[in-house]
């Protein structure tokens, strides 16, 4: 009897490191017109990102459903497990709804421990790892939900769009409205908190924006955890690996791409970086 | 002549006047001192522009004495100075009439006390005073007529004729205290300015005419201006129509013949002048039958209609929009309709445009802050030659002002892509100063005057082009002259360059240009956008 881990795919989760940790992902769908394709199961990072640039269909964004958060809890359960479930904010998102409704399913409110992070990508990722690390030690249910609670109170994540096109049709704009209509082109720099997109800055070249990314990502003091995450920018996302690498050598660093989900509404073209402090 | 031993209220008022109309006689000449040649910011227009508020102001005055006069003067200068030179001749008259102070007449050594703090006040004024300007013109004056206070003829004519003389000897050794006067051949035209002031003060202290001129056109100019603002306070608009202005020159018809005949064609009805120009003022449906009427009794002159239930609508709507301000107002100065709109869709909450000239005047920029209903306004001045107006607005309001050194329209539009409506205005402050540095400003322009500068030789009206303000480069086309400054500018890694076409530029020649240059330099990305400024045929900015 242990305590597992579940999180959904909008925490952009390597596939390594979900195997390693033994973290459960309860994946999204991403809907092209009628073709229903499930979040880094049926379709990757590459090959969405190749279908969004070049498809005439914009693809849309569903939760899971109940079914599918049961049908994991079940085999969880069955196995005498407790669970602690950590999700994308729910102002962003259906999902933390969805694992209700299978909790209640199952009758397992004192089994299943259902956690809100008000985070989304690499800052969701960042928690599910830390529960699971507190699960991999033996901790409690009540010793993890502190651990995530703790992380998640000391959590940024900032980014650039190529685009804020990607944001609006997808309804996930929140505050950076503010950016929308100028009459030139700009690179808007972004953060999320309080689960909702804040402007942060307008930059006008790309080259600029990633500049800045550095000089924002150092301004946290000590870091402790990052995450660099892009959609088909590997090359500018590397480079702020490396920055950060050789800034915090002894933090533990994670690279990866933006899952479907994600991808589909900031768009191709960004790059971030999620962070733990203190 | 009996040289009067004191300058009373009245006196002094005719002084001020006097200068004004002799430094307007020569308000082109002194533009044509400026040692840029670039057509913006014109020293003896501003001074001009800005001496004339002063004078307007007089119908104001608290009282007849010296001080009420130089007191006003100082008030009117300060609301409408231009400028650079503009602002440090409002610290002058400001510094004079301090001195003066409740005085209702001066003597000698009463003046030479008050052109002694003048130029102190000049001089505080500036952040980093340059001798062999303005302020060494209006310092060596002064001090002269400091010594000749001492001696025993003390009379107020004698000592200001002093302070001239050494006002023109100081203004010929300019060129020896800065080099570029003495690289372009000419003396400073701020000094230039004052000198003149002086002068055709002088000359009216000692009751010589140096040019026949019309003393009390200043006391027209502004009871008329008062007139027109009574008729329209008193006009509730119960019959928009069309406000209609002219002046009548040599009328077939009387004043008074004029008057009866203009009280039937429409409302508001002011009718003054004498036989050889008749002002005319009135509220009409149709301007055409007044125009008529006009012709047929004279020429016209000044002819001005405006669509008063249009301009009645503006102001309601302009008003409407300004109940909530954002967080953190941005007052922005932007020379063209193009530039202008940039602005406001970056998020500019009130545009300043400053006209011909560029060069808005301090009054116009503190009405912009005062209709924005927050406690503290950012400026972007955009410009060199405004940032010391920009300035001189904390006087006029209780409001936070914050000035930010943004020398160029690139820089402002930077800084403003830095405003953060989430952040605190310290925050956004330190922000938008980091912006302003991480652009470069190109700017084209024909040159207005042939000189050799830092070693570029310039033709007048040839095409010259300025990085961050210096003057660069030169070329026979437009298209080689930024092709010099790119290379200086370092354009190896390629960057964005993004265009803003003035007002003598189409769209197609833009166009052409941005696809000429961005053959030519390796990864250069050339955006072009509409900016409608005068003067300048392109301002651009350079971003890596």
């Amino acid at each position: 009897m242990a305590v597992k881990i579940v999180t959904d795919s909008t925490a952009d989760l390597l596939p390594a490191i979900a195997a390693e940790l033994d973290i459960a992902v309860v994946p999204l769908t991403v809907y092209f017109g009628e073709e229903v394709l499930r979040d880094g199961v049926d379709i990757t990072a590459a090959e969405f990102l190749a279908r969004l640039t070049t498809g005439s269909i914009h693809p849309r964004t569903s939760q899971p459903s109940p079914e599918a958060f049961k049908e994991v809890y079940s085999s969880l359960l069955a196995a005498g497990h407790q669970v602690v479930s950590i999700h994308v904010a729910a102002k962003l998102s259906g999902t933390m709804n969805s694992a209700l409704v299978a909790r209640q399913a199952l009758q397992a409110e004192d089994k299943i421990t259902v956690i809100d992070s008000t985070w989304a990508t690499m800052t969701l990722g960042l928690v599910a790892i830390n529960a699971a690390k507190a699960a991999r030690a033996g901790k409690s249910v009540q010793e993890i939900v502190l651990v995530s609670r703790d992380v998640m109170a000391n959590l940024h994540l900032i980014f650039f769009c190529d685009t804020l096109e990607y944001l609006q049709r997808g309804g996930r704009i929140g505050r950076a409205q503010a950016f929308v209509g100028g009459l030139l082109n700009i690179k808007p720099i972004l953060s999320l908190w309080d689960a909702e997109i804040h402007p942060v800055e307008r930059v006008r070249t790309r080259s600029r924006a990633l500049e800045r990314l550095r000089e924002l990502a150092v301004s946290f003091g000590p870091v402790k955890e990052f995450c660099v995450l892009h959609s088909g920018s590997p090359q500018d996302a590397r480079s702020l690996f490396d920055f950060l690498g050789q800034r915090y050598p002894d933090a533990t660093a994670y690279f990866g791409d933006l899952g479907p989900v994600i991808t589909t509404h900031v768009g191709p073209g960004v790059v971030g970086f999620g962070m733990r402090s203190g | 002549m009996e040289q009067p031993p004191i300058i009373d209220g009245h006196k002094l008022a005719v002084m001020l006047q006097a200068g004004a109309h002799w430094l307007e006689r020569h308000a082109s000449a002194v533009d044509a001192l400026n040692v840029f040649p670039v057509p913006d910011g014109d020293t003896g227009t501003n001074m001009l522009l800005t001496l004339k508020s002063a004078l307007a102001e007089l119908a104001r005055a608290k009282n007849d004495g010296a001080g009420g006069v130089a007191a006003a003067a100082a008030h009117g200068a300060l609301l409408g100075a231009r400028g650079n030179s503009g602002v440090i001749l409002s610290q002058i008259l400001h510094g004079f009439a301090q001195s003066i102070g409740e005085r209702e007449q001066i003597t000698g050594s009463e003046l030479a006390q008050a052109l002694l703090a003048a130029s102190d006040a000049a001089y505080r004024s500036v952040s980093q005073p340059v001798e062999g300007t303005m302020l060494t013109v209006v310092r060596e004056s002064a001090q002269a007529a400091m010594q000749a206070a001492d001696s025993p003829t003390r009379d107020v004519s004698h000592v200001l004729g002093v302070a001239l003389q050494a006002g023109k000897t100081a203004l010929a050794n300019t060129p020896n205290l800065l080099p570029v006067l003495k690289q372009a051949g000419v003396v400073d035209a701020g000094g230039q300015g004052l000198v003149l002031i002086l002068e055709g003060a002088h000359a009216c202290l000692e009751g010589r005419i140096l040019e026949h001129a019309s003393e009390s056109l200043g006391e027209i100019r502004q009871s008329w201006l008062d007139s027109v603002a009574r008729a329209h306070g008193q006009d509730h608009g119960e019959a928009w129509g069309y406000c209609t202005q002219f002046i009548i020159l040599q009328s077939a018809l009387s004043l008074e013949e004029v008057a009866e005949r203009v009280k039937a064609i429409g409302t508001s009805t002011l009718v003054v002048g004498d036989a050889s120009a008749i002002r005319v003022h009135l509220h009409t449906p149709d301007p055409g039958a007044a125009l008529s009427f006009g012709t047929s009794t004279g020429t016209l002159d000044a002819i001005k209609v405006d669509n008063m239930s249009e301009q009645h609508k503006a102001l309601v709507a302009s008003r409407q929009k300004r109940v909530i301000a954002p967080a953190v107002p941005v007052v922005a100065v932007a020379p063209g309709a193009g530039l202008a709109q940039v602005f406001r869709s970056l998020g500019a909450t009130e545009i300043v445009s400053g006209g011909q000239s560029m060069n808005p005047s301090t009054r116009e920029i503190a009405d912009a802050v005062e209709a924005i209903p927050a406690d503290a306004v950012v400026v972007l001045p955009n410009n060199p030659n405004v940032v010391r107006a920009c300035e001189q607005v904390q006087q006029l309001t209780e409001k936070r002002i914050e000035v930010l050194p943004t020398l160029t329209i690139p820089q402002g539009i930077a800084a403003l892509l830095a405003l953060n409506q989430e952040a605190s205005i310290d925050e956004n402050l330190t922000a938008m100063r980091a912006a302003l540095e991480s652009v470069r400003t190109i700017e084209i322009t024909r040159a207005t005057r042939a000189v050799t500068l830092d070693g570029v030789a310039v033709k007048e009206g040839q095409p010259i082009c300025l990085l961050d303000r210096k003057l660069a480069a030169a070329g026979e086309t437009v298209l080689e002259a930024f092709m010099s400054v790119l290379d200086e500018a370092g354009c190896a890694d390629g960057g964005l360059l993004t265009l803003y076409y003035g007002e003598n530029v189409t769209e197609e020649e833009s166009r052409t240009l941005a696809a000429a240059l961005q053959d030519h330099v390796q990864g250069l990305e050339v955006e072009v956008v509409w900016g409608g400024q005068p003067h300048y045929l392109y301002i651009a900015s350079l971003e890596q």
